[in-house]
């Protein structure tokens, strides 16, 4: 016959110590449902509530007419524009430097600025001009500072410039018009201004976003992002002719207010670059769709950039027709080669 | 000739004892402070950061009010004055005019008024927002993005623990001075 077991006697070390156990799983249990509620990101959405885009940010591959061959770290973070010069060197604005590299040879001087780099534009002779917000700077080309031109005016905020032999263009975002100087720094016009009959102005730029390239021969190509085209003037100013239109289709320019930027090819081509949703297209010298260089698929990172607003991928040309993006997230210059079926 | 005073022996439950008061003081004391910190302190309410948020629709469907306290709000020194106003129309709009079937806002909630051609004022007409934010993706991600949401503190109840903060997965929702309840955009901002 079993004995029954007696009572376990209460003493007081035993109940602090069940009593502090039961806290900490409370306390533990407390901790979990916590951090699942405030860690549970809901994105989901409501569809009927959702921006759509997916529609337009797959390309038919039968319009990619260029691969990608290769990348070129920027030697500065923020990477912003890409431009190429005479002698084949690249001119990189990256923060507030502005970085000459070689494809082959490698990195070559470099000069840091004030204030953030908006453009750059090399000279036939190797110079280069440099525009910040609201001024130019002038560099020879061994990267020595030459000169520094007056600001256009206070609420100046530059964002194109283009240097040829004779004249230099400099597209303002803030008064929309374009800026045309001698080599020495002298205004001698203003493109895009009032005129009678006219109450608009020439150019629509919503955001700053205005660019500006020359040639070639006597012609000025501006890109008009709010009309969506691209215009041509003579060197003194008369509208020539223009082409574009506003579209999410891969022909047309999309948004509210694209290109963002631009560079012909030496054959006339145009080369146009699309923020919001990001994309490199290539154009007929007549302004005819031929195909894309680069899809938003290229620059996915793009479409998810909600907390920095849309960032525009300067695009430039180099002596064997490659085209080279700007691709400021990723921090590097990312080159295009046209493929030989296309 | 008194014999001398024997030393008092510890015992426990003199020691807890003591314990036990030296903690309620120190309670006692924090307490205090604790108050004299929360009179002082001015008074904050909640606002979202607009250069976090990310417009995921949340705050139109997790407020614990019927029609959210975040509302879409228009930065006007900011804005681009679109004639294609990516956060007034659709993708691909099959015209640039009020149709319901073009506008982006499911209540259409933003108004279009014609300036000089070829600019266009848009306006947030309150009452029908929802705070959704699609509008928000649209501006932010083509134009200026003068377009953000907003907690509009005469409706907002500023609970306790905003159920809005709780599912942000942007963590853009923070307790600020109600003296400055309301986090700008500037184009300084931009590009």
């Amino acid at each position: 016959m079993n004995r029954s077991r007696p009572p376990a006697a209460v003493n007081r070390r035993g109940f602090l110590a069940r009593a502090a156990r039961r806290l900490g799983w409370v306390g533990l249990a407390g901790l979990v449902t916590a951090r699942s509620r405030a860690g549970a990101p809901q994105t989901g959405g409501e569809p009927a509530l959702r921006y759509n885009l997916d529609r337009f940010t797959k390309t038919d591959p039968k319009y990619l007419r260029f691969e990608e061959v290769g990348r070129v770290p920027s030697p500065r973070a923020s990477l912003r524009r890409v431009t190429v010069g005479p002698s084949g060197h690249w001119y990189l604005a990256a923060g507030n430097h502005v970085c000459q590299l070689h494809p082959r040879t490698g990195p070559g001087w470099e000069v840091t600025l004030a204030s953030t780099v908006r453009c750059v534009s090399p000279g036939p002779e190797g110079d280069l001009l440099v525009g910040v917000r609201d001024h130019l700077e002038a560099f020879d080309a061994r990267g020595q500072r030459r000169s520094t031109w007056a600001a256009p005016g206070p609420k100046a905020w530059l964002t194109g410039v283009c240097a040829t032999a004779r004249d230099v263009f400099v597209a303002d975002a803030a008064s929309r018009v374009v800026l045309h100087y001698d080599r020495g720094g002298t205004l001698l016009g203003r493109i895009g201004t009032r005129g009678a009959g006219r109450t608009g102005g020439v150019f629509v730029v919503p955001s700053p976003y205005f660019d500006v390239h020359a040639g070639p021969g006597e012609e000025l190509w501006v890109a008009n992002p709010g009309r969506h085209r691209l215009e041509s003037f003579g060197l003194e100013g008369t509208p020539k002719t223009s082409w574009g239109v506003a579209s999410f289709d891969l022909a047309g320019f999309c948004g509210c207010c694209n290109p963002a930027h631009f560079v012909r090819l030496r054959d006339g081509r145009f080369i146009t670059s699309e923020k919001g949703i990001p994309r490199i297209k290539v154009y007929s010298a007549t302004g005819e769709f031929e195909g894309v260089v680069a899809g938003p698929e290229a620059f996915p990172e793009y479409l998810d950039n909600l907390n920095r607003g849309p960032v525009g991928l300067d695009v430039a040309v180099d002596e064997a027709g490659q085209v080279l993006v700007a691709d400021t997230l990723a921090g590097a210059v990312r080159i295009f080669r046209e493929r030989p079926s296309a | 000739m008194s014999a001398p005073e024997a030393p008092s022996v510890p015992t426990r439950r003199g020691f807890l004892g003591a314990g036990l008061r030296g903690a309620l003081l120190f309670a006692a004391g924090a307490f205090t402070t604790l108050m004299g910190r929360h009179l002082r302190a001015e008074r904050t309410v909640w606002q979202l950061d607009p250069y976090k948020c990310i417009a995921c629709t949340n705050c139109a469907t997790h407020c614990v009010l019927e029609q959210s306290a975040v509302k879409c709000v228009q930065f006007h020194p900011m804005c681009g004055y679109c004639k294609l106003c990516t956060g007034y129309f659709e993708p691909q709009p099959s015209g640039l005019n009020t149709g319901a079937e073009n506008q982006v806002c499911p209540t259409g909630a933003i108004q279009r008024r014609a300036l000089e051609d070829p600019y266009y004022e848009y306006r947030i007409d309150e009452p029908l927002c929802i705070g959704c934010g699609k509008c928000v993706v649209g501006c932010v991600l083509f134009g200026n993005g003068s377009f953000a949401l907003q907690v509009r503190h005469d409706r907002c109840l500023n609970c306790n623990e905003c159920a809005i903060a709780i599912v942000c997965p942007a963590q853009a929702f923070s307790r600020v001075p109600a003296s400055q309840p309301y986090q700008l955009k500037t184009r300084e901002h931009q590009a």
